[in-house]
């Protein structure tokens, strides 16, 4: 009489324990291929609103360089610290804690460089926070281009 | 304790606005309001000089904005105005031979600019939006103003902003339930700290922020219908690091959403809520002593040192709190001796902060359907005791004259 039973509860729970291994194998599964997917498409915009930033300096250090007296020399203070930002930036350093903030500083003076311009985030081709959602549509296709490669970008100027 | 009797009254209904009036800011020598609203205009309201005619329309600041006025402040100097605008920009005005014009226009927010203030120092100008950053200006050659640094601290729309009365700090608030300190590091500004989380922030929309006139405290409304009082404490650092924390948390007394909030001289809060009204608060205790202290100097001395000196008195006499002995003798000096009597003041005030901070806060008052809809804002004037302004959802500018004790001893 007790075999009878006690086979029948442990049919139960080992039907059980099968589905929480195969949900958590199958969880693992797909949670990994979502995280990896999503990685990439945050990296991806950091990866080009930082680029940005570093491709604005790179331009406004030539143009004062070509026409001198072109950028107001007020501004120098924030360009040297988007410089300086944009040289620590950790881009291959996804879990460092400074990525958030450096970005945020990043936006702060570039907006108040553009500001100092008498120009808007639109006339730059905007790659300011709101815009970020908007330039991801493209990103997988970049993105897999740009993964096979291992050499650092060189942020140097 | 005697039982304190306080009340508002009305005094004048200022119309002239065809739209919600969303702000109010009195010049610093106190002379004129001005009220800005979503009929996209600052009207300048000023006294009659004909006794008994009250306040009327001075002038009218139109024609600049492209959408609601949401904010206007004057220049500490009260020669310029600044008036924050939903069309995204700031707009500098100033009085050039009794005509107000437009000098100067501040463009860079993405979006609706929610604020403007300017520092007591006069030498930076604030101002925050819903692209969720707060934009700090500097007073450049010739009324020029540039962009000095912008904030991306806060998570959501910035709904106001409020500066140190003497120290370069700046408080911002949010949607996103925090209130940020933003203090100057040479050139840039960091945050120093923000007020949020369980148990201390607010738990939802902080709608206002406003310093007390001595600087040592923080008052926040929200939309959780509470208001915070926050004391603001120093390091001994060079150079000295603010740090503020909880030190009262009133709830109870609103059904609604509080928007606005203003300190007056003698440490009275006023607020105006979503429920029409506008409510008064204050700390019976202190404002007891004060009181007796007021009373008593004007029996003797220069009744013109009460309104600054008071609140340096009544801590004063709060560091004797509670239980203690007043100390005997205490009274307010006249103005040539003040110096020294805040001196002796400042000095007790490390202790009399925790009385202050303990006395217990108290709604004295509170007037249901000041307005025909939402109170807007509500700013006490800088010098006359009691003169409170407030505008509304209904496009009216009120007047009120609030009465309470130790009124009748100290009236100017």
């Amino acid at each position: 009489m007790d075999d009878l039973f006690d086979s029948a509860i442990e049919l139960e729970q080992s039907h059980i324990q099968q589905g929480a291994r195969d949900g958590k194998r199958d969880g693992m599964r797909t949670g990994l291929a979502e995280g990896r997917a999503l990685g990439l498409q945050k990296g991806y915009e950091i990866g080009m609103e930082v680029g940005h930033y570093a491709g604005c300096v790179r331009m406004w250090r030539a143009l004062q360089q070509q026409q001198p007296g072109s950028i107001p020399t007020k501004l120098e203070r924030s360009i040297a610290a988007m410089e300086e930002c944009l040289l620590q930036y950790p881009l291959y350093k996804p879990q460092d804690e400074e990525l958030h903030e450096l970005l945020e500083q990043l936006r702060g003076k570039y907006k108040t460089v553009l500001a100092g311009l008498g120009l808007s985030a639109a006339d730059y081709g905007s790659s300011s926070s709101s815009a970020a959602g908007g330039s991801g549509s493209g990103s997988s296709s970049g993105a897999a281009a740009a993964s096979g490669g291992q050499q650092p970008v060189s942020l140097a100027f | 304790m005697a039982t304190l009797a306080h009340s508002l009254e009305p005094l004048q209904t200022l119309e002239g606005h065809t739209d919600r009036v969303w702000h109010l800011a009195w010049s610093p020598d106190g002379t004129s309001l001005a009220s800005c609203s979503g009929d996209r205009t600052v009207r300048i309201w000023q006294q009659s000089r004909i006794e008994g005619r009250g306040w009327r329309c001075a002038a009218v600041l139109e024609d600049t904005h492209t959408k609601s006025i949401r904010c206007c402040c004057w220049s500490p100097g009260g020669t310029h105005l600044a008036t924050a605008s939903f069309d995204g920009t700031t707009a500098i005005w100033q009085l050039q031979g009794g005509i107000w014009e437009e000098i100067s226009k501040l463009e860079g927010h993405e979006n609706e600019v929610k604020a403007v203030a300017w520092s007591p120092c006069g030498n930076f100008l604030a101002t925050c939006g819903r692209d969720k950053s707060v934009w700090f200006w500097e007073r450049g050659l010739g009324d020029e103003y540039d962009c000095m640094d912008v904030k991306h601290g806060h998570s959501q729309d910035v709904k106001s902003i409020a500066w140190h009365p003497s120290r370069e700090l700046l408080a911002s608030c949010s949607y996103d339930n925090s209130i940020k300190l933003w203090a100057n590091d040479e050139a840039d500004w960091v945050c120093v700290q923000t007020l949020e989380g369980a148990a201390v922030g607010h738990s939802s929309t902080v709608w206002s922020v406003a310093f007390s006139r001595d600087g040592r405290k923080l008052a926040s409304v929200s939309d959780d219908c509470t208001l915070r009082v926050w004391s603001v404490e120093w390091s001994e650092g060079c150079p000295p690091e603010p740090h503020c924390s909880l030190a009262a948390c009133i709830s109870g007394h609103h059904s609604r959403c509080i928007f606005t909030v203003d300190w007056s001289a003698q440490g009275l809060i006023a607020t105006g809520d979503g429920a029409n009204s506008i409510k008064l608060f204050g700390q019976p205790s202190l404002l007891e002593t004060a009181a007796a202290a007021a009373a008593a100097a004007a029996a003797g001395s220069d009744p013109a040192a009460n309104s600054s000196s008071g609140y340096i008195q009544q801590a004063a006499d709060a560091a004797a709190e509670p239980g203690t002995p007043q100390p005997a003798g205490e009274q307010p000096a006249p103005a040539q001796q003040q110096n020294g009597e805040l001196y002796d003041a400042a000095a007790a005030a490390a202790a009399a902060a925790a009385g202050d901070a303990a006395a217990a806060w108290e709604c004295l008052c509170s007037v249901q359907q000041a307005h025909d809809a939402d109170v807007n804002c509500v700013r006490w004037h800088p010098s006359r005791q009691g003169l409170l302004a407030s505008a509304g959802d209904d496009g009216l500018v009120k007047l009120w004259q609030y009465k309470g004790l130790g009124q009748a001893a100290a009236q100017q």
